[in-house]
This record gives C-alpha cells, structure tokens and sequence, in this order.
C-alpha cells in the first residue's frame, strides 16, 4: 500500500508534466499548496480533465490500482478535491483504500 | 426483367465470375437465374431467405425474385448465426433459398406476423440491414426493380472487378450489379482477408477494387502491395466511412498506377454517382441525373428514384413523404459545389457544450506516423459531460505515459483543447465488423457506403 509521500509525488509529476504539455506557467513548479481548479487555481476544466485521467493511469500503472477520481462523490463534494494538490492527494489516497 | 435479360444474353460465353475455384460465363449465370426462378413459389407475397452457396448465385437469385411479387433478404452464410437469426425475425422470413446450381431448394418456414409495410409493395422487394456498428440493424424495405432499374444504361466493359462486401450490403450490391451489367468479371477471394485479396487480385489481374478505408488500411499493414503483384489495379474506389487524408496518400504510394476514387451512397437511397476533385482530395461532386441533393443546417440531404419505402424496426424521421432522405452525414461544402463528407451527425461528441467530430481528430492523429490505426469515441465524464478517449494500434513500445504526451503536445496547436483526446488506450487491432469497416461505441450506424 503506498503512503501518502509516495501519492503526492506522484501527483505532483502529473501535474508537472500536464503543466509543460499545457504551457501552464503557474504550475511548472508545483508543490502541496499548488491551487488547481477553481478559486486561484490555474487549471481550465480540460487541463482538469486530463489532470485526472493522467493521475488515474499512473495510479494504475504503479500502484497496480484501479480508481475513478471524477465520480459523484468528488463532484457533490463540499470542498472540492481539485482544489489543490494536497485535497487531490487525500482524495486519490481515500480511493486506493476504500 | 427484359432489359437484364437482353444484356446477359448479349454477353453469353464471357465470364461473369470466379468465385470458390469455379468460372461462371454469363451463360451459366443466366442459367441459375432460371433454375431458381423454377423452385420459387407461386403468388401472393413470400419473404425468401436467399442463402445461396456463392455470392454469384445469390445475384441470381436477386434477378430471379425482381420478377415475382416476392421480397428477397440476402442473407449470406458469412453473417454470425445470431445475426442471421435476427435478420429473419425482422424480415418475417416465409421462406429459404438455399443450395447451389443444379440443386437449388425452397424451403417454406412457419409463417409470421407479415410487417404492415409489405402491402405498400406494388412490385417485387429487397431488404437490407443497415450495418449497425452498434445498437440494433435497421431494415430497410427497397423496391427491388427501382434498384435494377439504375443500372439500366451501365455501358458495356471488360473489368475484373473485386467483390469485398457482402450481397447483403449496398455497396457490395452495387459493385456486383455495375460489373455483371456491364459484362465484366466479377472476383470473390477465397476469404475476406487482405491476403486472400491480394492473392486474388494477383491471381485473375484484377484492375477494379473497391474496399473501405479500413480495408485498404489494413492491405498496407499486411504489406499486401509488396507480397502480391497488384500492378493490373486500374481503379480503387472506397467508400463506407471517413477516409483519413494520410492513409489516403498512403494508398495513393502503394498503388501508383491506380486511380483513387472515392464513391458515395447510402442503403436508404441506393449508390450516388461521383466525382472526386482529384486524386488526392476528399472532396467530389455529386454527378448523377437521378440524385437531386441538399444542405440542411451542414448535413446532406438526398433524393433518388431508388429511396427504400421505409424500416421495419426504426423510426421514419429521415425520410421525408416527398422523396428525400436526410442522410445524417455532416458535409462541408469546398469551391465550385463540391461537398466532403465530415462525419456523422449522430457521432458528434459534446465536450463541455462543444461539438467534436471524432473523424477530424482521427485525421489529426493519423499524421503521427507511428500510429498504423485508431478510433475515436465518447467518454463519459463527470466534469465536461463527455471526454474524448481514443484507441490507438502501434508497433511502437512506448509505454502509455510516452504515447499520451507524444499524442498530446501533436495535438496542441492542430486542435482545440477541448478536441484533445484525454483518455488513450494501447490495442492489438481494432476490429472490424462483417462490413469490413471499423467497429465504433458509442455512436449509431453510418449508413453511408
């Protein structure tokens, strides 16, 4: 089972390689307190879109795991897991354990 | 039907066909026509099964039933059983033509609930199914004669054309009807394969080959260019689905001595004569003095003397009461009134309120060269509605991360955010269906041929 450091570097890498794929200046460097989607956030809802399916495959990929980041929980949710990376970080944990 | 009979007449010893190691002239063609005309049943109104040892026999039988009161459904033995089993539900089959010249039999079957459209059918009937990449085939009713009747003034040739679609398809239909029409050589390989394509065409000098983008795409992946001599190609004509602009200059490479065609039709209005641009454009011209056709908000409208009457199991939407036929096909319209077909309306992807054709960014991806095939689709997604997913065939290694970044930064530039496939799958192949075009989800059947 992989830990929350080993989850967050890996969505970290993910959102780094999206930033350069997307020119998204903002992200380029991105650490824990990087906002995402929304508020300050620097993701429009395609780079969202493809920030998800990237972290979703890597999950699988390395955590030899299978779970769905965009599902009804995550959009009823009162605070958003794309927020930030470190929301997104709890989120994809939960859902590797649940 | 005189004027087929004088045609066949006139063209007595030439050979009608090869097909299974056998030659037929046009002598021996004409001769089943009548044997199977001795085993029909007498009026009222029959639905026959035709389920002939040979596609050529299935011709004859075609020609045999246009003159009865009968409805004729091609039903070849290639077709998955189930398939054939929901064909004849469908169609309420009455009755089955099976066997082989020399022992033709009609069996009669348990009679059903004969569908109310039947009764609108002065003359004789054929039924197509619509290849129904997904949901459920519709059945389309055609006057069998209107549909002969188009090929009445075919001038005489001395083609040998290629038959890769099966009798129960338009297309393969028309192939068939313009080659026999015309006294040329009709050639069946042996399998649907590309090899057994190539061995064909090497085998009987075949200069006319009419296949589906897919098909040809798959030829080239088969290295059937270099394995067979294909030099007697004169003429390629595809049709059936959106063709790709690279795999287009592909064929246009491997087949230099060969006349790229494009052809156009639906199963709802029977084949449309046209002109490509030129060689290597997608756009053509609608040349045809029995087509009159339109543009209705971006999508093509058609009228022919040889619109079916209507479905089976579907409803009649498309088919307006004075003849035309809203085909679904999205067209773009070039200089000097020629059209291209985009895509199909129904195929349309809605990205977060945008509208996405799953062929424009196939095209895009095509340009990669390492990509041999892909596919397009719909994916649900919680967040824009819909994604774009895409399902790619490569001999390259990479690992998925590599081919999402490498398809990702190709995209950029070339299409809109939001046209940029967020969700990729590596495959082995992508399958075809009995129609030899590729299988789609997600999206209705495209009728075009």
């Amino acid at each position: 089972m992989p830990n929350r450091s080993d989850i967050e570097a890996l969505i970290l890498e993910s959102v780094r390689t999206l930033a350069e794929d997307f020119e998204i200046e903002a992200l380029l460097k991105p650490t824990a307190e990087s906002a995402l989607y929304g508020n300050d956030g620097a993701l429009d809802s395609m780079a969202l879109v493809n920030l998800i399916a990237d972290i979703e495959d890597a999950v699988s990929e390395h955590f030899d795991a299978s779970i769905a980041l965009a599902d009804e929980k995550a959009m009823s949710a009162k605070n958003s897991p794309y927020r930030n990376v470190r929301s997104l970080t709890d989120a994809t944990l939960e859902r590797i354990e649940a | 039907m005189n004027w087929i009979q004088t045609k066949l007449d006139s063209f007595a010893e030439r050979i009608a066909c090869h097909e299974v190691n056998r030659t037929w002239t046009y002598q021996q063609f004409t001769q089943a026509i009548q044997q199977i005309q001795a085993v029909l049943p007498d009026a009222p109104q029959s639905v026959i099964a035709i389920q002939t040892d040979t596609s050529i026999e299935g011709l004859a039988a075609l020609i045999a039933i246009a003159d009865t009161p009968h409805i004729a459904l091609p039903l070849p033995l290639e077709l998955p059983a189930n398939e054939q089993d929901s064909m004849r539900t469908v169609a309420a089959v009455t009755h089955q033509l099976t066997g082989t010249s020399g022992n033709f039999q009609v069996t009669a079957l348990i009679a059903q609930k004969t569908p109310a459209l039947y009764q609108q059918l002065k003359q004789s009937g054929l039924l197509l199914f619509s290849s129904g990449t997904s949901g459920e085939p519709k059945a389309m009713l055609h006057h069998l004669n209107a549909l002969l009747d188009r090929y009445t003034s075919v001038t005489p040739r001395s083609d040998r054309s290629l038959l890769l679609l099966l009798i129960d398809h338009i297309g393969g239909l028309d192939s068939a009807f313009r080659t026999l029409f015309s006294g040329s050589t009709l050639i069946v390989p042996k399998t649907r394969t590309p090899d057994d394509t190539g061995a064909a065409i090497a085998e009987h000098q075949v200069n006319v080959l009419p296949a589906s983008p897919t098909f040809l795409n798959l030829m080239l992946l088969a290295q059937v260019p270099t394995k067979y001599d294909c030099s007697s190609l004169e003429i390629i004509a595809y049709g059936a689905e959106a063709m790709p602009a690279p795999l287009l200059q592909r064929v246009n490479n491997a087949f230099p001595q060969a006349d790229i065609q494009q052809k156009f039709g639906t199963s709802e209005t029977g084949t449309v004569r046209i002109k490509s641009t030129n060689k290597d454009s997608l756009f053509f011209k609608i040349q045809d003095h029995d087509t009159e056709w339109k543009i209705l908000e971006d999508a093509l409208w058609l009228k022919t003397p040889s619109r079916i009457l209507g479905y089976l199991n579907a409803d009649e939407r498309s088919l307006e009461a004075d003849g035309w036929y809203a085909t679904g096909d999205l067209v773009e319209e070039g200089e000097d009134g020629s059209i291209r077909i985009i895509g199909r309306e129904s195929a349309l992807i809605n990205v977060g309120g945008q509208k996405v054709h799953p062929a424009e960014i196939e095209a895009v991806l095509h340009e990669l060269p390492e990509i041999e095939a892909c596919s397009v689709a719909s994916k649900q997604d919680p967040i824009t509605g819909n994604a774009i997913a895409c399902a790619i065939v490569t001999q390259n290694k990479d690992d998925l991360r590599t081919w999402k970044r490498r398809i990702r930064n190709f995209c950029r530039g070339k299409l809109a955010p939001w046209k940029i496939p967020s969700q990729i799958t590596i495959t082995k192949e992508l399958s075809t269906n009995s129609r030899l075009k590729k299988i789609t989800t997600g999206q209705d059947h495209n009728a075009s041929d």
